[in-house]
């Protein structure tokens, strides 16, 4: 019993550090595949239409309804002592500083992680890659690289397309719903912002990108077992990119604020 | 890949870019280029003033805080405001630096130094940079700091309740209430003395007051007549009245010879009057003495009475005589 025990808690060690190891030996690879322009520059705006372009509408969804619901429970909440226009505030702080980034990078995880460890995932039960690898050609500069590129660059887009859409949402509802007027939403809205605010959203939506992309293609790129290997890797993709945002959501907020 | 998503591709990222720089700036309150004028402020601190918050005037928003800076040497910070337009302000502007409201805004606010009177940091010469003209700033106490001084304040006080405590016994109370009695008594008898001198005050200011308006009744009648005069003395008047009056001197002087040679006949007269009122005299005498038919008549009561029937008489026969003429006169002719 004892012995069983430790060997499961030793495996469950070795696989871990196992993955430690795969995973920084993939974002070695990938680091130097980014000389390789020639094999994953042509790849490069596909990836940023299928990780940017495509995944704006449920961004934008996600972020209008996040405004909407701040601006409702934020006036329910302010309603007798505090003045109704921190209902800008609220919204704005709140979705520049967290909702917008975060909602978005864990939407992205679903959708984007999900999709690359799936893709890739196939790829690699079907020994797509391995076919790569016969022909020379680098799966990591031609698969990887691509997409956590498009990642880096196309989460700031989105997010930044979010939090003006979740702002925009919060002042409507604030405008129709509430007993607010626009100077009033945007008092509130102005009364705290800090333009650094954005750049600490930018520089985590950038993280979360990189984190949902490599994550996904990691546990695609390594994937085993058939399609249920590809299932199991696509899962785990996408709760590892979720946890990891938030992780990495309190890391920024601790390193930056 | 096709064209157009690569265009849909760089649409969304420029889009994206757009939205997130304009509406950092729009609410960093950037006014995208339109004319701003810039004005500094020197403070010694500034509080919880951060920027980009508001500058009002008269409670109207004219601009916003871009930035500030401790001056070299540290005596002061220079805060740089952007104003949309430049408003008229007072000759002796300051800027008063105040907490907006009680949740945590802070303003600058334009006012007039004579109207919101605080220490306004004085600026000294040759603060302007580029130009720019430079405000002399105070900088309000913020919440902190006045709970601070009330804590202070609440400490003094229960330091102070407790030495009352202290000294406050039934003894300091009983000498209280007979200190606060005799207060009260002593308070009566100034009052009284207050009601009479009052009393006295009013009576001698009334005094004062009627002397006060006769003295003027009397300073306005001089002053009438010393006008008369002067106006007399002005139209050559007094001239002819000093020649009238020597005119009547001198019929007095002819009166009184008149007067004199009147004086002389007068005493043959007295002395005619005299001997005329003698004879008077001698003939009331003779009168009184029953003398002659008017002595009689006064004395001899009986002859008046029968003079008066003699008159009826008379009387009657003139009024038979009236009624009837022919009884007693006849006229015939043949």
């Amino acid at each position: 019993m004892l012995a069983s025990s430790l060997q499961a808690i030793g495996r469950t060690a070795i696989r871990g550090v196992g993955a430690v190891g795969q995973g920084g030996h993939l974002a070695v690879g990938a680091v130097r595949a980014l000389r390789k322009v020639d094999i994953w520059g042509p790849l490069f705006v596909p990836q940023l239409a299928a990780v940017g372009v495509a995944s704006v509408p449920i961004a934008l969804f996600i972020a209008a309804f996040t405004g909407i619901v701040l601006a409702i429970q934020a006036s329910y909440t302010f309603t007798g002592t505090v003045p109704l226009y921190f209902v800008g505030a609220l919204v704005g702080k709140t979705i520049i500083l967290e909702l917008g980034p975060v909602l978005t990078g864990l939407a992205l995880a679903g959708r984007v992680g999900a999709n690359i460890a799936a893709e890739l995932g196939t790829m690699r039960v079907t020994e797509q890659i391995d076919a790569l690898e016969s022909l020379a050609y680098d799966p990591v500069a031609y698969l990887v690289v691509p997409r956590v590129g498009a990642g880096l660059v196309m989460f700031p887009v989105v997010v930044g397309m979010s939090m003006a859409v979740g702002i925009a949402a919060g002042w409507i509802t604030s405008l129709f719903l509430l007993d607010l007027s626009t100077p009033q939403f945007v008092r509130g809205l102005r009364l705290f912002f800090e333009p650094y605010d954005v750049q600490f959203a930018l520089i985590k939506a950038a993280s979360f990108g990189i984190t949902v992309t490599g994550v996904g293609a990691f546990f695609g790129y390594t994937c085993s077992g058939g399609a249920a290997g590809v299932g199991r890797s696509t899962t785990r993709a996408v709760v590892g990119a979720s946890m990891l945002i938030l992780v990495l959501d309190a890391f920024w907020a601790a390193a930056l604020l | 890949m096709t064209r157009g998503r690569e265009v849909m591709v760089g649409a969304v990222i420029l889009v994206g870019i757009a939205v997130t720089v304009i509406g950092t700036l729009w609410l960093k309150g950037s006014n995208f280029g339109r004319p701003s004028v810039r004005v500094d402020v020197l403070v010694e601190e500034i509080g919880q003033l951060a920027e980009g918050n508001q500058v009002r005037f008269r409670g109207v928003p004219v601009g916003r805080v871009m930035e500030f800076e401790v001056e070299p040497g540290g005596e002061a910070v220079r805060i740089l405001l952007t104003l949309d337009r430049a408003p008229d302000l007072p000759d002796d502007v300051g800027a008063l630096i105040a907490p907006e409201s009680l949740f945590g805004e802070w303003q600058v606010e334009f006012v007039s130094r004579s109207a919101v009177p605080f220490v306004y940091f004085e600026v000294p010469a040759g603060s302007e940079q580029e130009d720019v003209p430079v405000l002399g700033g105070f900088t309000m106490p913020d919440i902190t700091r006045l709970t601070a001084a009330a804590f202070d304040i609440s400490q003094n006080l229960s330091v102070l309740t407790d030495r009352v405590d202290r000294a406050f016994n039934e003894e300091t109370a009983d000498n209280i209430r007979l200190a606060i009695e005799n207060i009260q008594d002593a308070s009566e008898n100034v009052r009284d003395l207050i009601d009479q001198q009052a009393q006295t005050f009013a009576n001698v200011s009334s005094e004062v007051e009627r002397a006060a308006s006769e003295i003027g009744a009397a300073a306005s009648v001089g002053r009438r007549v010393l006008e008369q005069a002067d106006g007399l003395m002005a139209s050559g008047q007094i001239d002819s009245i000093l020649g009238n009056v020597g005119s009547i001197t001198t019929n007095l002087d002819s009166l009184s010879a008149h007067m004199a040679t009147a004086t002389s006949g007068l005493d043959v007269t007295m002395a005619r009057a005299e001997s005329a009122f003698a004879r008077v005299d001698r003939l009331s005498a003779r009168v009184e003495a029953g003398e002659g038919v008017l002595g009689q008549l006064m004395t001899d009561t009986l002859l008046v009475t029968r003079a008066s029937d003699v008159l009826t008489q008379l009387d009657l026969l003139l009024a038979d005589l009236r009624e009837n003429p022919k009884r007693y006169v006849r006229l015939s002719i043949f």
